[in-house]
């Protein structure tokens, strides 16, 4: 009995003893994301303007210029909605009209389409479909096409579904990329806490401004013989303390702001 | 009874198995533990600044020959030009040697030879405190080792001497890794041209023609950087522009619209400017004022006996000329009165732009030597060396062919075509 007792006194010691050093070696983890985490001075001076910023990553990444052009051949998409009522191309754009079959729609939330549309190239994207307003019973979600494995934040690269559960009736907008071609060697992007401070310095944040994870993808810089170019931006959503929303863009490689 | 054994196998069961857990556990602490402490390492690191990093990048195999490396991607060409600023140079030896001798060290199997623009001192790429090496020196080329305890030869070809190093620590894996996928190797050789040592080309090259966006840079955002904000000085037209003078500093940026060109000029009383590292230092605080604006801006050559130094912009290890040699930026030292003249072009490259374009094949190296001996310009001619050549497109487009370049004996630098047409013309 007495030899029970001891088995037992010592799995419960080395039980805790599990447990300290479990907890120690999740917050040495911790403490390693940290040293990524907002450290410099404008960072310190942005938290005490009331900013509030998401865990920064000082993280860069390699991308390159691009160019492309509009897919404007897009009549066979529309096939591919199911309630699909009309629709019609324009400006290079499919625009479809649809009702919802009652067991979903093209929302966000539906896992049937979501996935749909991600076969078709697309990515669901939090930041432009929160950015968006939307009044009572309607849904929108924003889906960008990946180009040279990055995001499309630029119009000509997104599907956005818009849809009125009162009425299951809703509309798409589509664009597509086509002939997307890399220009030029890959750079070096600046990282998202440099874009951060760089947003900081242009006067863009005020206090009680609350700025999400960055997102990083393309966006259209030009237009030269008949295709649009590309540039890698850091993409924000700004929420100021009216509660209005703004998305900020800034050059992925200068660290200037995108209008 | 049973029950009793039966508690117990589990009780030595789970007692072995939290024995077991704490093993690992204690294992995952400690390599975490190690894991933090190792950015704190080497913090007295040097980073070399962009506008320092090599302009021309060579392999020699195992077997002797010599590739030239073009089209190298950002991330290899920053991981090259890293290598030194980790590495811990030990004790070396300098020793002047011959021509033929310094052919042979440039040409040393199993090594990574980086070519910079002209000499550029060792206390820009790594630490050399420690070492009979800690007054530096200054190299135009450094034949790098690629196996595993071999020494680095830093060469200034210019004095031909030779600074043999030892390393404390180099990390001799990546650099053997980077050179085997380097970019695309074309043969290569070091031969002297009028008394000029360069990297010779055997055999003709195919280069890409690039189209850009020319991007007008903003005199303000110059100013702002060389004079302060704008209450801190004044304005004023004059017959070359526009000059804005410091009310306080007396230190004044002339704009000449015409030609994009931005000059300032300063006086820098004790500022040590003797010795050609001195000015060098000078001119690179210049440049550092710029890094966001003039990202793609390096070093190409000094000029004048090191009292001058030019800055070009690169595009796949190939400096850009605009028509006429004004260089991207130049920053000229007087050492009598301690003046500073530092020329910025504001027309830079903007945004890259699709070309369908050919690719255009340049003559050898020998070919173009040969070209000009027949015109009879053997001996006129300093320098020749693969560009692109920025031609305006209009629309602000900007289309770069590559050319040879040749630099006169009046210093200044022409396409192979207008060199031999200006020999056409003297005769």
């Amino acid at each position: 009995m007495q030899f029970k007792r001891m088995l037992i006194l010592m799995l419960g010691l080395f039980v805790a003893l599990d447990l300290f050093l479990y907890v120690s070696w999740q917050q040495g983890f911790q403490n390693n994301v940290d040293v990524n985490a907002p450290s410099s001075d404008i960072i310190q001076e942005m938290k005490k303007q009331n900013i509030t910023l998401p865990r920064v990553s000082q993280k860069t990444y390699e991308m390159s210029y691009m160019a492309a052009e509009s897919d404007t051949n897009l009549s066979g998409s529309a096939r591919l909605y199911g309630g699909m009522l009309n629709y019609n191309i324009k400006d290079g754009a499919l625009n479809l009209n649809f009702r919802g079959d009652g067991r979903g729609s093209l929302e966000s939330g539906d896992s049937y389409y979501r996935a749909e549309i991600e076969k078709w190239g697309y990515q669901y994207n939090h930041l432009l479909s929160q950015a968006k307003d939307v009044h009572g019973g309607q849904t929108y979600a924003a889906y960008s096409q990946t180009a040279l494995g990055w995001p499309v934040l630029a119009k000509t690269g997104l599907l956005e579904v818009t849809y009125d559960r009162t009425s299951h009736q809703g509309t798409v907008v589509q664009h597509r990329l086509s002939a997307v071609e890399r220009l030029r060697e890959s750079e070096d992007t600046i990282s998202e806490q440099a874009a951060i401070e760089d947003l900081y310095r242009y006067n863009v944040l005020n206090s009680g401004d609350k700025l999400s994870t960055g997102e990083l993808g393309y966006d259209v810089a030009d237009h030269y013989d008949g295709k649009d170019i590309y540039q890698p931006v850091w993409l924000f959503l700004n929420t100021n303390k009216n509660g209005d929303k703004s998305l900020l863009k800034v050059n992925a490689f200068t660290g200037e702001q995108v209008s | 009874m049973k029950k009793d054994n039966w508690q117990l196998r589990l009780i030595r069961l789970l007692l072995l198995l939290s024995i077991l857990v704490s093993i690992v556990l204690t294992a995952a602490v400690f390599k975490a533990s190690g894991s933090r402490a190792l950015p704190n390492r080497g913090s007295d690191q040097v980073t070399t600044p962009q506008a320092f990093w090599a302009a021309q990048y060579l392999v020699n195999d195992s077997k002797g020959n010599t590739d030239l490396v073009q089209g190298i991607s950002a991330h290899n060409l920053k991981a090259v030009n890293q290598l030194l600023n980790t590495a811990d140079l030990a004790n070396g030896k300098v020793t002047t040697v011959s021509t033929s001798t310094l052919d042979n060290k440039l040409k040393t199997p199993d090594t990574m030879v980086l070519r910079y623009a002209d000499l550029v001192p060792v206390k820009y790429f790594t630490k050399i405190s420690g070492s009979n090496l800690s007054k530096g020196f200054n190299f135009d080329y450094v034949v790098l080792p690629l196996k595993h305890g071999h020494v680095a030869q830093f060469i200034d070809s210019r004095h031909q001497t030779v600074t043999t190093v030892g390393f404390r620590s180099f990390d001799y894996a990546k650099a053997q890794r980077l050179s085997q996928h380097l970019g695309n190797e074309y043969p290569a050789e070091f031969k002297k041209l009028n008394n000029q040592l360069m990297v010779s080309l055997p055999k003709e090259i195919r280069l890409k023609t690039y189209v850009y966006r020319s991007q007008q840079g903003n005199v303000d955002q110059f100013n702002a950087q060389l004079l302060g904000t704008a209450s801190q000085f004044t304005t004023r037209q004059i017959e070359s522009g526009t000059e804005y003078v410091h009310k306080y500093g007396g230190q004044k940026t002339t704009y000449d619209s015409v030609h994009q060109l931005l000059t300032f000029q300063d006086h820098l009383p004790g500022a040590g400017l003797s010795s050609y590292q001195q000015r060098l230092d000078t001119a690179a605080d210049q440049l550092k004022l710029f890094k966001q604006i003039l990202p793609k801006v390096s070093f190409f050559e000094s000029r004048q006996n090191g009292m001058a130094f030019d800055f070009r912009t690169y595009i796949d290890q190939v400096p850009v000329f605009y028509d006429g040699d004004q260089a991207a930026a130049t920053v000229a030292l007087n050492t009598k009165d301690a003046a500073i003249t530092a020329t910025y072009r504001l027309t830079t490259l903007g945004l890259p732009l699709p070309s369908d374009q050919q690719k255009v094949t340049l003559p050898s190296t020998d070919t173009v030597a040969s070209q000009l001996d027949k015109a009879g310009q053997g001996s006129n001619y300093q320098q020749l060396t693969m560009a692109y050549h920025w031609q305006d497109l209009g629309d602000g487009v900007v289309e770069l062919k590559p050319v040879w370049m040749v630099a006169g004996n009046d210093q200044h630098w022409y396409t192979l075509a207008q060199f031999l047409d200006q020999t056409h013309a003297s005769h």
